[in-house]
């Protein structure tokens, strides 16, 4: 009676979701892993033959290892001063009854998603060798010299990056379980003692995410050591000036500096995680903590304080958006309101304008495309080729953007794929380093849907791939979304890899306000920054709509 | 002729059997359950007749046709999930039309159908409402109807009950029944609540590990159970160590020892050694003063009493060391007993099943399952 029927156990089917991973794959391999893999090589390469000597050299000259001191000073000081700021801050904020708390958040979100040199810039303007601060200090007789420097790097990096800490530690210190704090007071520890012996382990594992966020962003960041540096160096500035340098190009050399830059932000992301896995605690948060209502002199001390770093922090983008709107003469600011910039750049720049916004849409419209089905095959085709995907896709995530620029740029600027100069490139560069975003907010979603309910559109006769569309992909719609508008702001501000990536043709705003500030123009800087601050406004104002004040996952 | 046939179906997960060799026939308008533990097999069996995994071994039939390549959307299966599954973004009445819409019918007809199916589950005042403001009863009915609607050729339920409250897991198990007897549609329903599965299937089938047990109806599963497995799962029992001996071919009886009496008992087939024999707490009496002695009865002394209202559960240590539940309807307060108290624990041997001595085969089944099967 009984047949033995041979097994079937390794059924290969070409269907949607195959497609969908081996063209992922495909694209992954061309775009990230061949440009990656290039550098790579280059940096191997002098002189024709197969050495070390790139890497020697990097550590035998002061100009290049005194950069990578300069890099890794920046960025611990500022992840200190973040954390300082960022802490208590996220403390006070999440405990205790401060009011305005919605409009002080979205300043906070504000100040992080704003062009990264738009506050070096201001800053500039503010404490520059002639800058009003630093008039005012020197009149009342404190030596300041001006910003300029690495203490300037730090100054603008910490005023823009402390949200990381501050958005990270608040949502930790909304799911610590009211009665483990309550326990400890009845412990008999209390107060102070408590918050660092209780709070403050317990948030250790988010505030470490939190904290490497902003040593990567201050790492890597191109503009503000650029405009604040004046002679003093660190790597990523290292990396642009040796691949397009007055000297002629040294792609060799700009591929070490890049592949050291890649290899330190990776070990970093390894420590932190391996860190974190030995340290974190499951926390439901049954009972969160309650906000207590303070007396009212402390709460306006209280007040005071948050004040202060946030609309310290909000001044430079204030200040463009004021100086855009006053008259210049060359580099100099008049007192008389005037609409002089904002007609400039609509008559000198509107290219670089129009191309921001085209470049970003389309790469929104691919990311979202790419969010949507990539996160699927992920999460719900799990292979070794779709954690391969996945984990390919996340490399960017670690990759400093003058990177990826210069590896985009040596992989295809030759025959069979040159890219270089075109619009494309550009494109291309903006979905790879953002897309790790959008699939890890994708994915976050499509964990929280229902795996059954495709089961119960398909078993009503609807086949999986409409069914797709039809439940699956609507349900993840508004979360994908969310978070590709996000993308989309920090696309639209982006710098690192633009200017590597750019020629005249294809120059975007940011670049623009780049080269206008060099050239002292400030006017012009100032109107085209507040286009992109109003842009990024009007964006967070959409994200915070659709995600009905879920609150924003950066 | 069987509506639903599952031929020597096995299905594996890398080199694990998720259900070994299952073969059901299932006839049509049947209430067939699938109940097992948690691991059983009866998701995995469930979901891969719905199509939702692909078998290794043997084929599904439904009806005369064969079902091994027919993908799942092509099945004609109502499925209601443990999850409900209602789709979030459609109301209920698009949530009920979702099939019919996939289906093409036409307007009209899917209105009428939708209204229909909304009456029958009692949800028509809700029919514009959005699935996120209904209680957990109300949308296992939107799921149930839009199930019913498309007027299937199976309906399958996967746990369908567990995620409600005690109440309403009573209310909506009697309506479930009640529903599927009148609109006689064919139904495999997968739970591990035994007491689930006696009350709304007309037969169940047992499953462990991947494997059938025991295939009948509810009565038959719950008197005659083939297996120590079988009769441990549903209700409980008691099982005591026992000797058989002396098989006579010739009058299929042998004697057994249990605890320090020799009972005659009659056998299925000839054994001798250890067994073990099971019977149900209510199966077991607590012998009274007055009553006469014709029964066998075991002694022991009485370690727990448990008063629960309508039965109250005595645990009594046997002169062999071993523990029996009796479970005892008090009628009144001169029949309680007390902790420490001495028992005389008396039964019949024709209620109870006899097993080998691994419990894996039934040497001696109920006595009264031949006038049982007349029911």
């Amino acid at each position: 009676m009984a047949i033995s029927v041979p097994r079937k156990r390794f059924k290969f089917r070409l269907d949607f979701w195959t497609v969908v991973t081996l063209v992922s794959l495909g694209l992954v391999m061309i775009l990230l892993v061949y440009p990656l893999f290039n550098i790579l090589i280059t940096s191997f390469i002098s002189e024709g033959k197969w050495d070390i000597s790139n890497y020697q050299s990097f550590f035998k000259y002061k100009h290049y290892y005194g950069a990578l001191f300069n890099s890794f000073l920046v960025s611990s000081l500022t992840t200190l001063f973040a954390c300082l700021i960022g802490i208590p801050l996220a403390y006070v904020m999440t405990r205790f009854n401060i009011p305005f708390k919605g409009l002080i958040n979205i300043l906070i979100i504000l100040t992080l998603l704003s062009p990264p040199f738009i506050g070096a810039y201001s800053w500039i303007l503010m404490m520059g060798n002639n800058g009003f601060i630093t008039r005012f200090l020197n009149e009342i007789g404190i030596p300041f010299k001006s910003i300029y420097g690495l203490h300037g790097m730090v100054w603008a990096f910490t005023m823009q990056f402390y949200p990381h800490i501050y958005l990270y530690v608040s949502g930790a210190l909304k799911t610590v379980d009211r009665s483990l704090e309550e326990a400890s007071e009845n412990l008999g520890i209390h107060g102070w003692r408590r918050v660092c012996r209780v709070t403050l382990p317990l948030i250790l594992p988010t505030l470490s995410t939190g904290a490497l966020m902003v040593f990567m962003a201050s790492f890597a960041d191109f503009g503000t050591p650029m405009l604040l540096g004046q002679g003093v160096k660190v790597l990523p500035i290292l990396a642009y000036e040796e691949f397009i340098s007055e000297m002629g190009t040294n792609p060799a050399m700009a591929s070490t500096i890049s592949m050291i830059l890649l290899l330190i932000t990776t070990s970093l992301l390894f420590i932190q995680r391996y860190v974190i896995s030995k340290k974190t605690f499951g926390m439901s948060s049954m009972r969160p903590p309650a906000v207590v209502k303070l007396k009212r002199p402390v709460r306006i001390l209280a007040t005071l304080f948050v004040a202060a770093i946030v609309l310290t922090s909000i001044i430079p983008q204030a200040t463009v958006i004021t100086t855009s709107f006053i008259k210049t003469n060359g580099p100099v600011f008049t007192n008389q309101f005037s609409l002089d910039s904002y007609k400039e750049v609509l008559y000198r720049v509107p290219k670089s304008i129009l191309n921001t916004f085209t470049y970003s849409s389309m790469a929104i419209v691919i990311m979202v495309a790419a969010g949507l089905l990539i996160s699927y095959v992920v999460v719900r085709r799990k292979s070794k080729l779709t954690s391969l995907l996945d984990s390919l896709i996340m490399i960017p995530y670690v990759m400093p953007g003058t990177v990826l620029g210069i590896s985009l740029i040596i992989a295809f600027n030759k025959p069979p794929i040159a890219l270089t100069g075109t619009w494309v490139i550009l494109v291309i560069a903006y979905v790879v380093r953002k897309l790790p975003y959008t699939l890890r907010s994708s994915t976050a979603i499509l964990y929280q849907i229902d795996k059954s309910v495709e089961e119960a559109s398909i078993s009503l006769g609807v086949p999986p791939m409409k069914t797709f569309f039809k439940t699956t992909a609507i349900l993840m719609l508004p979360g994908v979304m969310s978070g590709a508008i996000l993308s989309w702001v920090t696309t639209i501000n982006e710098l690192s890899s633009t200017i590597v990536l750019y020629y005249g043709a294809t120059s975007t705003i940011t670049v623009n306000i780049y080269s206008e500030v060099i050239n002292a123009n400030f006017g012009t800087a100032a109107a085209l920054a507040s286009i992109l601050s109003l842009s990024t406004i009007i964006s967070l104002l959409i994200v915070n709509k659709i995600s009905g004040n879920r609150g924003f996952s950066l | 002729m069987a509506q639903i046939t599952i031929d020597h179906v096995t299905k594996y997960f890398g080199d694990a059997k998720g259900v070994d060799d299952a073969h059901i026939d299932i006839g049509h308008g049947e209430f067939f359950t699938l109940l097992g533990p948690s691991g059983c097999g009866k998701t995995t069996l469930l979901r891969t007749l719905a199509g939702f995994y692909q078998q290794e071994e043997g084929s599904i039939y439904f009806g005369e046709k064969c079902m091994d390549s027919e993908p799942a959307h092509k099945r004609d299966i109502g499925m209601v999930f443990q999850n409900y599954a209602i789709f979030p973004h459609l109301t209920v009445f698009e949530n009920v039309a979702y099939g019919l819409r996939a289906r093409k019918v036409s307007k009209q007809d899917i209105e009428r159908r939708v209204s229909e199916a909304l009456e029958v589950v009692e949800l028509s005042a809700h029919r514009s409402k959005q699935p996120a403001q209904m209680s957990g009863g109300q949308q296992q009915r939107i799921a149930l109807a839009r199930a019913i609607v498309i007027h299937p050729g199976l309906l399958l339920m996967d746990e369908p009950l567990s995620n409600l409250d005690a109440k309403l897991r009573l209310k909506m198990r009697s309506e479930i029944r009640a529903l599927q007897k009148r609109l006689n549609i064919t139904t495999i329903y997968v739970t591990h609540d035994q007491e689930e599965a006696l009350a709304v299937s007309d037969r169940i089938a047992v499953l462990n590990q991947g494997r059938i047990q025991q295939v009948g109806r509810p009565h038959e599963i719950y008197l005659n159970p083939v297996n120590r497995f079988v009769a441990n799962f549903i209700g409980s029992t008691n099982f005591i160590d026992t000797e058989i001996m002396g098989y006579d071919p010739a009058t299929k009886k042998a004697n057994m020892r249990i605890a320090e009496q020799q009972v005659s008992v009659p056998l299925d087939r000839a054994y001798n050694g250890k067994a073990l024999f099971s019977i149900r707490p209510e199966q077991l009496k607590l012998k009274k003063a007055n009553t006469d002695s014709e029964v066998p009865s075991v002694v022991g002394s009485i370690t727990e009493v448990t008063f629960l209202g309508e039965k109250v559960e005595y645990l009594i240590d046997l002169k062999n060391g071993q523990t029996v539940q009796v479970n005892d309807h008090a009628v009144s307060y001169s029949e309680l007993r007390g902790v420490g108290q001495f028992a005389e624990v008396c039964f019949h041997v024709s209620d109870a099943v006899i097993f080998d001595e691994e419990g894996k085969e039934a040497i001696k089944s109920n006595g009264n399952i031949s006038a049982a099967q007349a029911i």
